[in-house]
């Protein structure tokens, strides 16, 4: 994947697809394996807080589609990685059938206020489109 | 128009009293509550049990005076200024032309920032048509704190009903607030110290060492504060950021210095930094801390600038 992420809009490009994959793969009997160079700096955190299984520290959170719909957040939000969380926001979007998004935070260890507002934000955006 | 002693005037009018017993207090409080109901002004108090039930026997018709029973009003003063704003614009908003406010500033020993926060409201509420009466004990509040009464208090008034203009008071932005005592437990060596340490380093070494010493809500609210402090310590202080942590069996202490000045205004903390960005998260970080139910004090010194967060059983 490196050779494919080296600028911010692919970047981001690539963000939303392992996104949409994510929830592809959760319910179709369908496995990945994405592989970065740790060269990457940022993009890694990106591209790889996109999915579920993830190498334990690789990534400070992961926002990723489940196989029910819901968006889980996990791991720590905090201001060190909050512009990397408000980007990883703008490529989730919800399933074309289904008329509300859920972010299962049941497994945060920590959110600040910054990310809190980010979600806020993301919330009443989805309300403008 | 404006009734009272602000008659003429716009904004807050800040005023302090010193009673000596019971009768004072009352003699000081009941023509204030009462005047106010009279001439349809909300009159709104913010006393302990004991004082709101000694007012409520003394007035003629207690119903026309709005009492916060809410006892967490005064837990910080951040709280405080941010439970007031609401009620003054919801007032406002239905045509009040004044409000008059007294309430229990905790005074035994005016620590945890209260003399910043009776320093803070002369500019604060100026946008608001504010009649602040700060009743002060004057038997049991420390020299201390009726020195610092009369430095933020424009107006004094006295139980006779006696008015002058405080010849001592210092402006917000040059007011010298009490300096925070040393909590013994900062002169032994700390059980950790982190130097230029992520937040999130700071939170689990914490979340470590205050587990079972404090209660979970208390741990949650000092993870929030220095995960607060070291961010802020690493972005806009000077190098090295250390963080060092305290503990008894029942009590956390935790300091987050760097080598900064620390932040100029005096309204830091107490309510939301203004921002000129679009950004809504930025400057909240401060206040945010001081929202919390852990007692939070920012220090300038020589050698810089520290935020202590201290939780659990409270000494003196």
């Amino acid at each position: 994947m490196t050779d494919i992420v080296r600028t911010p809009e692919q970047q981001d490009a690539v963000a939303c697809y392992e996104f949409l994959l994510e929830r592809y793969t959760s319910r179709r009997p369908l496995s990945a394996m994405c592989t970065y160079r740790f060269e990457l700096g940022d993009a890694v955190t990106q591209c790889v807080c996109m999915h579920a299984a993830v190498p334990v520290g690789l990534t400070p959170f992961q926002g990723f589609a489940r196989d029910d719909g819901a968006v889980g957040l996990l791991g720590e939000i905090d201001l060190s990685c909050q512009v990397a969380f408000e980007r990883a926001l703008e490529q989730v979007q919800p399933a074309p059938d289904d008329s509300s998004l859920i972010f299962d935070m049941s497994a945060i260890r920590f959110i600040d206020h910054r990310a809190l507002l980010a979600l806020d934000a993301y919330a009443q955006s989805l309300r403008c489109r | 128009m404006r009734t009272g002693a602000p008659r003429g005037q716009v904004g807050h009018f800040h005023e302090a009293g010193f009673y000596g017993s019971d009768a004072e207090f009352g003699a000081l409080i009941v023509p204030f509550a009462e005047k106010g109901t009279a001439a349809g002004e909300p009159v709104i108090i913010g006393y302990d049990d004991r004082k709101s039930g000694l007012l409520r026997s003394w007035l003629t018709d207690p119903s026309g005076v709005e009492f916060i029973g809410d006892k967490s009003l005064y837990a910080t003063p951040a709280r405080a200024i941010a439970t007031y704003r609401p009620l003054f614009e919801f007032h406002v908003a239905i045509g009040a032309e004044q409000i008059r406010i007294a309430g229990d500033v905790p005074h035994p020993g005016n620590g945890g920032q209260w003399d910043r926060y009776e320093s803070a409201v002369n500019t604060v509420w100026e946008d608001f048509p504010v009649w602040g009466l700060c009743l002060y004990d004057a038997a049991s509040a420390p020299a201390t704190v009726l020195d610092v009464v009369e430095r933020t208090h424009p107006h004094i008034v006295s139980p006779s009903g006696e008015r002058r203009a405080s010849d001592r008071y210092q402006e917000v932005s040059v007011f010298e607030g009490l300096q925070s005592a040393p909590d013994p437990l900062e002169e032994s060596r700390p059980i950790a110290e982190l130097v230029n340490r992520s937040a999130a380093d700071a939170r689990h070494a914490l979340a470590q060492i205050g587990r079972c010493r404090v209660a979970h809500t208390t741990l949650e609210d000092l993870l929030i504060g220095v995960s607060e402090a070291v961010n802020n310590a690493l972005r806009h202080g000077r190098p090295p950021a250390t963080v060092r942590t305290w503990a008894t069996s029942d009590r956390l202490v935790v300091n987050v210095h760097d080598k900064g000045h620390g932040p100029a205004d005096r309204l830091t903390g107490l309510v939301p930094a203004s921002s000129s960005t679009s950004d809504p998260g930025l400057g909240l970080g401060l206040w945010v801390m001081h929202q919390l139910d852990v007692d939070v004090a920012l220090i300038h010194a020589d050698d810089g600038f520290t935020v202590r967060l201290r939780g659990g059983t409270m000494i003196g």
